[in-house]
């Protein structure tokens, strides 16, 4: 019966090396007030620093943490322990989760994640030995899962949405649907046209008693490279960097580099917009009633509803943003690319109807 | 007659939106479902203890409905919400 009750992930001996390393080193970076303390041998911290410096973490000095909550995070090339659960689990992108009412194991690309209870700010992370699971974008992917989790339990949310504010605006305007539904690209065409911008895809969520606030997370944008004529972006060389791993038709666009003065760490979200491409001419703009658009939040947040550690607060989070903004479904018609500075206005003035 | 009382299942968490809408959120199915003003108001008043007698007269004050019919709604919206586990009887 303990078997049924348990089962073993995968790695099976040490990451990249048969001789453990016992000599662990400790990194910290924050993002938006939040620290987070890695834990490993050099080359992981060193792997683990490449992948941050795509995002807003910034290296933290340990001894400016006096007083902060630090979420420890210690990734092992060791035999990852057998967990025991009662409940069979469900499958996720890239892997599988098992959860009880406090803490959740991941199995991502081969590696395994233990997420502890939210009180012990703890999270373990055993990376897959296989050549397949060691390739830098699984193991990013891996990383990715472990920060998100670590995150959650210092109560932000990581939130696929772009966030944009109009030029005299304090408070912001997200844009939130799936990949493809043409986020990146009316943030592009909004920014073109004088708009300041916290990002176009990848913010992170805090709940505070002002209100919700969005901060950015990711400091690059993708578009798809027809995008990129598309909204005239291409006169920013400099801006354009390599094509996204695993995505031959999308690259990374550095938008600080193009509009150094329109970039926005944080910001108040007022409005939020579910864009969708449409094929009639005109661009329509509807409003949303707020049971809808939190079902649609929902949606896009799996891990509101999957972390059942940090689910209350979350789903409690995304309602507040809800009870914060208005919401309108935009359905872009082809005037976004045979007239995209009439985009703007005809936003401002629907929502400001 | 009986005058039945139920009360939320703790792995539920509900919203409760401005317009008078709501949604339920079941953690342990990872489902979530949108209630209507409606819905959300006899869920209210199960939050706040109220028995079904007491419901209907919410309902009924609430809206142009019977007292017949406001029980009614609340009887089958009980069902609907306790094939779906999300509440339980009051012992």
């Amino acid at each position: 019966m303990l078997e049924d009750l348990c089962f073993r992930a995968s790695a099976r001996t040490p990451w990249g090396s048969t001789e453990p390393s016992t000599s662990k080193g400790i990194r910290h970076y924050s993002v938006a007030d939040r620290t987070l303390c890695f834990q490993s041998v050099d080359e992981l911290l060193d792997l683990v620093h490449d992948f941050l410096s795509g995002y807003y973490f910034t290296p933290a000095n340990s001894s400016d943490l006096r007083n902060q909550p630090v979420h420890l995070i210690e990734i092992h090339r060791s035999e990852p322990p057998a967990f025991p659960f009662e409940n069979s689990g469900f499958a996720i992108e890239d892997g599988y989760c098992y959860s009880d009412h406090e803490q959740i194991v991941l199995l991502v690309n081969g590696s395994t994640i233990a997420v502890s209870a939210p009180a012990l700010n703890r999270t373990d992370v055993w990376l897959s030995d296989t050549t397949a699971n060691r390739h830098t974008l699984a193991l990013n992917n891996v990383i990715l899962y472990a920060v998100q989790a670590a995150l959650r339990r210092g109560g932000m949310y990581q939130f696929h949405a772009g966030c944009v504010l109009a030029p005299d605006a304090t408070r912001g305007m997200l844009l939130v649907g799936d990949s493809g539904c043409g986020k990146s690209t009316l943030t592009a065409v909004l920014i073109r046209n004088g708009w300041r911008f916290v990002s176009d895809d990848n913010l992170l969520l805090r709940d505070t008693p002002a209100g919700i606030l969005a901060w950015a997370l990711r400091r690059y944008f993708t578009f798809a490279k027809s995008a990129l004529d598309e909204c005239e972006l291409r006169q920013f060389p400099d801006a354009i960097g390599p094509r996204v791993p695993g995505d031959r038709d999308k690259v990374r666009f550095y938008a600080r580099r193009a509009f150094p003065e329109s970039f926005v760490e944080t910001c108040m979200p007022e409005v939020i917009l579910f864009p969708a491409i449409g094929t009639e001419p005109q661009t329509r703009i509807e409003p949303v009633k707020p049971g809808d658009a939190l079902a649609r939040l929902l949606r896009q947040c799996p891990w509101a509803i999957c972390d059942t550690a940090t689910a209350p607060d979350h789903v409690r989070a995304l309602a507040n943003l809800i009870k914060q903004t208005r919401s309108y479904s935009v359905i872009t018609g082809r005037d976004v690319f045979d007239e995209p500075f009439s985009i703007p206005g005809l936003i401002s003035q629907r929502i400001n109807d | 007659m009986t005058d039945p009382t139920f009360v939320p299942l703790e792995h539920i968490v509900a919203s409760h939106l401005e317009d008078g809408d709501g949604v339920l959120v079941d953690l342990n199915t990872r489902q979530y479902y949108q209630l209507n003003e409606s819905a959300m108001l006899i869920w209210s008043a199960i939050e706040n203890g109220s028995s079904l007698s007491q419901i209907a007269d919410q309902l009924t004050a609430t809206y142009e409905v019977t007292n017949e019919r406001a029980i009614a709604s609340a009887e089958t919206l009980f069902r609907q919400l306790q094939k779906r586990k999300l509440l339980r009887p009051s012992e």
